[in-house]
């Protein structure tokens, strides 16, 4: 209780620089993350028009038969859902406020007015699908427009032509490398046997079950067994990809002619924060993560790079080993 | 006993910073009753959601409030996945929890400011916002917004915080604390404040309970209820909560329960951060939003309710929010019978109006 309390910080600020800037002679710093306004790389736009379908505010119009792609400035609110949901990534968040005005900004930016480009080579034409799909959904699944059906078990590929926004996803996700625009044709696959195993590779991690679009494996470590649902198996060749040991192949003996060069996490100290999400993960419980003191028991790991997925401070990389 | 003259009070007054309307009945300079009249910032939100697809509807109901509006963020998503079963990763519910406890002490430090313009205290408002200041550009930083932070959406959180930035935070947090120390001393030590507040407007405990009043009003006082120790939203359970409650019911008592707040909410910050596990902040939602769901959560001001009710497709039937100011309405009509005129502007500061929630 008392008087003139505050009279102590009062003064003292008078002898203070000002808590704020001369603007607009001194400018301020934006950090990364700030929300200042879109920005658009027109060249690379395809004109799919993701953009404005997100949009809360209605603020962006994507016209593509006159190759414009349009905002409204004042009517944006810098959610950036446009960026998050951007296919092609040619919208940016920009750290910079634009400038004030007097009226209503409305931006125009000129995109191919024939989309082309991209992993889609030439999208002129509407999606199609080659008969070497395999039905495994994954096109569906990457799809931003929900335009494409797949029914594995009546073998069905459908694509909604009004709804495609022709933006390539799907094009990129496909394993078989069965889609294109317009006509195109994809690889033939090579591989028609079903999948099957080397047991005495296999390290029964599960990086292939976990893979498996159409959780067609079934991979037990415990009791050592590994089993494909031959049915099920869409032979789409992700879990060929995903395996370590390159112990899986189509049609009969699957061996691998020559084991891959075998790489092993190694750790950045300075990154890590030990939480022992490496130590939780490894399949082989390979990696011992007690604090200040991460070990790799080399013999044990495979190099599935699983550590490497779910570490949260970046610090695994793998190097190769001889 | 004079002559009873009716005085309106707004909606255009100095100390509010949204319009409300009251109908002072005063007795020479004594306030017999009142009227209050809301209903000049309706803009009809609740509406308008049910014409958004559910996950753009995120981005209205933030806007409700443009200063507790992660809490707006945070309670719809929360509703909309709590009607879909959706488990939202714990690391996402630390974050959230956070980035709430946060926008509090922003919210408590933009209350102070106001509080001390309404009694004429400039310099202090002044000291008050600079510091607030700070908070802001570390939700600048981390969320990319200073008041609308699009950082929350269903299923999670739109953009991990990393660690270094959050112990960066909790460092800022700390450092200011002793700044916000020596502006809530005053609030409490400084003789002419305590003319103004000290047993000005009381509200005893039946009254409270009575009247349905809640957060720092309630609390003030002395009725043990936070929402953030009663309800499973955030990770309140896992960090000892224990509300902030004084016995007073004054003017002072509210106060002082929101000057306990902002240390409070330091203090979770902190204990938050010590505890946040590694993971995803994020699920992948698909599908339409089928059958309802509601939400409690504490809000700077209050609990605050959100009710979402979907029937499979992806606009949601109806979603309900209703905030804190609108339960403390009644209170404030309660607080001003008796009181001096000149006390009235006070008065009606101390429940922290926010008639924009209100009306939405």
């Amino acid at each position: 209780m008392g008087f003139f309390k505050f009279a102590k910080t009062i003064i003292g600020s008078i002898f203070k620089k000002p808590a704020t800037l001369m603007y607009p002679v001194v400018q301020r710093e934006w950090e990364e993350r700030t929300r200042g306004a879109v920005g658009i790389d027109g060249d690379s736009c395809i004109g799919c028009g993701i953009c404005a379908k997100v949009c809360p505010t209605d603020a962006i119009e994507v016209n593509k038969a006159e190759g414009t792609w349009t905002i409204q400035r004042m009517q944006c609110v810098q959610c950036s859902g446009c960026v998050d949901n951007c296919p092609k990534k040619c919208l940016t968040m920009e750290n910079q406020y634009t400038t004030p005005d007097v009226t209503k900004t409305v931006d125009t930016v000129a995109i191919p007015a024939k989309a082309s480009g991209g992993a889609s080579a030439s999208s002129d034409g509407d999606l199609v699908c080659s008969d070497t799909c395999v039905f495994c959904g994954l096109c569906a699944k990457a799809c931003p427009a929900d335009a494409i059906k797949v029914d594995r078990k009546a073998k069905s590929w459908e694509v909604d032509k009004d709804a495609c926004v022709k933006c390539g996803a799907c094009i990129d996700k496909c394993p078989k490398k069965s889609l294109s625009f317009g006509g195109g044709e994809g690889d033939a696959g090579e591989d028609d046997g079903p999948l099957s195993c080397n047991l005495d590779a296999c390290v029964y991690c599960g990086l292939c079950a976990k893979n498996c679009p159409a959780d067609a494996l079934e991979v037990d470590r415990k009791s050592k067994t590994w089993k494909v649902d031959e049915d099920a198996c869409v032979k789409c060749g992700v879990c060929i990809d995903k395996c370590p040991k390159k112990c899986l192949g189509f049609g009969g003996a699957a061996a691998p002619a020559e084991p891959p060069k075998k790489s092993i996490p190694v750790l950045d100290a300075e990154k890590c924060v030990y939480c022992c999400a490496c130590e939780n993960e490894c399949p082989e419980g390979a990696i011992s993560a007690e604090l200040e003191n991460w070990t790799l028991d080399e013999e044990k790991c495979v190099g599935c790079e699983a550590c490497i997925g779910v570490c949260p401070a970046i610090a695994l990389e793998m190097k190769t080993v001889d | 006993m004079g002559k009873r003259t009716i005085i309106p009070f707004g909606p255009q007054h100095p100390v509010l910073p949204e319009p409300i309307h009251l109908d002072l009945v005063v007795e020479d300079e004594t306030v017999v009753d009142v009227i209050p009249s809301i209903g000049y910032i309706h803009r009809g939100l609740e509406k308008l959601c049910e014409t958004k697809d559910y996950n753009k509807m995120v981005y209205v109901i933030e806007r409700i409030c443009g200063i507790c509006s992660f809490g707006h963020g945070w309670g719809a998503c929360a509703s909309i996945e709590g009607a879909m079963d959706v488990k939202v990763p714990a690391r996402a519910e630390y974050l959230r929890t956070i980035l709430h406890e946060l926008s509090r002490i922003h919210s408590h430090l933009l209350w102070l400011g106001l509080l001390a313009d309404a009694f004429g205290f400039e310099s202090l408002f002044n000291h008050c916002w600079r510091v607030r200041e700070t908070v802001l550009d570390l939700f600048e930083k981390n969320t990319g917004g200073r008041v609308i932070f699009s950082i929350c959406k269903v299923g999670g959180m739109r953009k991990d915080i990393s660690d270094e930035n959050l112990k960066e935070m909790v460092d800022v947090l700390n450092g200011i604390k002793a700044e916000i120390k020596k502006l809530t001393d005053v609030f409490i030590n400084d003789a002419s404040v305590q003319n103004r507040m000290v047993g000005v407007g009381v509200l005893t405990k039946e009254e409270a309970e009575e009247l349905c009043a809640v957060g720092p009003v309630t609390r003030g006082s002395g009725v043990y209820q936070d929402i953030r120790m009663t309800d499973d939203h955030g990770v309140y359970g896992e960090l000892d909560f224990e509300p902030c409650v004084e016995e007073g019911g004054d003017c002072m008592a509210r106060t002082v329960v929101r000057i306990r707040e902002l240390f409070q909410s330091i203090e979770l910050i902190e204990k938050a951060v010590a505890k946040i596990p590694a993971g995803p902040v994020e699920v992948k939602v698909s599908g339409n939003v089928n059958g309802e769901h509601m939400v409690r959560l504490e809000q700077p001001r209050g609990e605050a309710f959100y009710y979402a009710k979907g029937a499979g497709t992806k606009f949601l039937k109806r979603m309900r929010v209703r905030t804190p100011t609108n339960m403390n309405i009644p209170a404030l009509v309660q607080m001003l019978k008796g009181c001096d005129l000149a006390d009235v502007p006070i008065l009606v500061l101390t429940i922290d109006p926010c008639i924009s929630c209100t009306e939405r």
